[in-house]
């Protein structure tokens, strides 16, 4: 009954921290452009997350080594170093982004001044990590986040074309106007992807399992949450790419604004929509905000072997402490600065996708290495699925940048 | 003995290939960091062409279209009133700053009319939001007008621009 509860709470929370603020406006945007057909992108971008999820979660309940040990370990230590550099400023920007639109939402449901807002969700966001356990954090934002299931219940009240959602499942592209359209639209599928397979992500779950004290006997319930969990997920992702094609696009709105994609559930459910809205993205937006600053206390701490984890006292990991502690109050700075957090987060999520091999590959070469894994070594689709994926990211990886110039950031 | 020395001058060259590797890679990182931020400061200081207009009329197009369904809603009774006028604000602020933009850039001679009644449009719409901002009233009809000439020169310069 125990392990039941576990698996249906770890599912639910897999689900509602599936999507944060750079998701939100990519996916969003991608269906007020370019309508259903970056759907297959979704379907593509989940099962990689899963392959890769499932791997990481698989890899610290058997050998109980983190991610960024491996990468260490496997990559050396100077490549590891620039990995751990890259993937620091990836979560730092990525944390200002989320930080800024907490702020965004709380201005719009209370009114009153952005940085004021800014600075109240810094300390909101310390006083959680600092007296919540691992698991309540996950819990709390994860289930709260679930509200914004309102954007799956709004798609029925949209006139959605049905046909064209299943023919956007697979892979297509589109007949479009200009030349230039067709690069944004290839800047698009290359960002949801990389939204959909941040790799914070999989830091961040490793250090869960961890944390957790997982073992080789949670090696089925890892494969459930991140099976069942993230593709529940991704049901909340196509429900925005839907809400962006049908209600968003014949309006000719590309919603800039985390506030301003609330207005669908708001047009289908009514102000409880709204309200629903924006507290499911508060939670979701502020729990991505702790998964990237812990995330990046959890890979210097892995990388350089200092004591770490939430479950130990503050004062036996002083150095694990103070880096989440430092990481919120740079990404705070960075966001009192002015800076638009939709643009910030545009910017983490392009820079996030040229990491991804280098995080990957090093998670791949132990989850096949039998000595490492003994009887819980990758089988043949896990390979499979894991080659794949770790060829495309890296080809996504090397279009990405030249597809941010010149695309002036999707824009055309 | 020599075993030892070959032992040690082994232990040098990997630290050594070590260090090197990370300098290459920090070197690398840094270059790559420079030339994104160069490829910005140059586009930044460029004269706007119909590329960069274009961008410009797709987001007065998208923010007056966002103030008239949040016109619509609101009077439906779907959005609270902070929700609103917090909204609005916002949406004002950006479409502010299009125009401000517009007013202080260089405009390459050939796109010169189309940034002046760009700018027009973005001053339209920025008089429209002021006024919602004080009086809780937007004149959805207005902004969607505004929307549809914003989309029509948007077209019209992605296609000059094509060219």
């Amino acid at each position: 009954m125990k392990k039941a509860l576990e698996i249906f709470l770890g599912i639910l929370t897999a689900m509602g921290g599936f999507v944060e603020i750079g998701e939100l406006v990519f996916t969003v945007d991608a269906g007020a452009k370019f309508g259903y057909s970056l759907l297959w992108i979704v379907a593509l971008g989940t099962i990689g997350i899963i392959t890769y999820g499932e791997m990481s979660g698989r890899i610290a309940a058997v050998t109980e080594m983190p991610v960024f040990f491996l990468i260490r370990q496997r990559a050396g230590y100077a490549a590891g170093l620039a990995t751990l550099l890259a993937a620091l400023g990836v979560s730092l920007l990525t944390c200002a982004a989320e930080i800024g639109g907490v702020a965004l939402l709380l201005k719009t449901l209370l009114g009153g001044n952005y940085f004021i807002y800014v600075v109240l969700a810094l300390v909101f966001l310390l006083l959680v990590v600092w007296f919540l356990s691992f698991q309540a954090i996950e819990r709390v934002f994860g289930l709260l986040g679930l509200m914004m299931i309102v954007f799956v219940v709004a798609v029925f009240y949209f006139n959605v074309d049905w046909a064209q959602v299943g023919a956007g499942f697979i892979p297509n592209v589109p007949q479009l106007d200009t030349s230039k359209d067709y690069l944004v639209y290839a800047y698009f599928a290359v960002a949801l992807l990389s939204s959909i397979m941040l790799p914070y992500e999989t830091y961040f779950y490793a250090a869960g399992a961890l944390e957790d004290g997982w073992n080789a006997s949670d090696i089925t319930l890892n494969r459930i949450i991140v099976i069942i969990g993230f593709t529940f997920g991704s049901v909340l992702a196509i429900a925005l790419v839907l809400t962006g094609a049908s209600f968003f696009k014949p309006l000719m709105i590309e919603p800039q604004l985390p506030g301003g994609v609330a207005l669908a559930p708001a047009f289908a459910l009514g102000k409880w929509g709204l309200i629903a809205a924006l507290v499911g993205m508060f939670f979701a937006f502020g729990g991505a905000a702790i998964e990237n600053a812990l995330s990046g206390a959890y890979n210097l701490s892995h990388f350089f072997g200092w004591t770490w984890g939430k479950f130990r006292p503050p004062k036996d990991a002083p150095r694990f402490n103070l880096s989440w502690i430092v990481i919120f109050l740079l990404a705070t700075v960075i966001i009192l600065t002015g800076v638009d957090p939709v643009e910030v987060v545009e910017y983490s999520i392009i820079f996030a996708v040229v990491i991804l091999p280098f995080t990957y590959f090093p998670m791949l070469l132990v989850a096949q290495d039998p000595k490492e894994m003994g009887p819980f070594v990758n089988g043949k689709l896990a390979n499979i699925l894991g080659w794949i994926f770790l060829i495309l990211v890296s080809m996504v990886a090397l279009a990405a940048i030249p597809l941010l110039i010149i695309t002036n950031g999707g824009k055309g | 003995m020599a075993r030892g020395e070959s032992r040690s001058s082994k232990k040098v060259d990997r630290r050594a290939r070590a260090k090197l590797d990370f300098w290459i890679e920090a070197g690398g990182i840094l270059i790559f960091c420079a030339l994104v931020a160069a490829w910005f400061i140059v586009s930044s200081n460029e004269p706007l062409d119909a590329e960069g207009l274009a961008i410009h009329a797709g987001d007065i197009r998208s923010f007056s279209a966002a103030g008239a369904l949040l016109s619509d809603e609101f009077s439906h009774g779907d959005l609270t009133d902070t929700f609103f006028h917090e909204q609005i604000e916002l949406i004002d602020d950006k479409v502010e700053d299009i125009g401000k933009t517009l007013g202080r850039s260089d405009v390459r001679p050939e796109s010169k009319s189309d940034a002046e009644q760009l700018k027009t449009f973005a001053d339209r719409a920025h008089t429209t939001f002021e006024n919602a901002r004080q009086k809780d009233n937007i004149k959805s009809d207005e902004l969607r007008q505004l929307a549809g000439l914003a989309k029509a020169l948007e077209d019209n310069l992605r296609k000059e621009a094509e060219k």
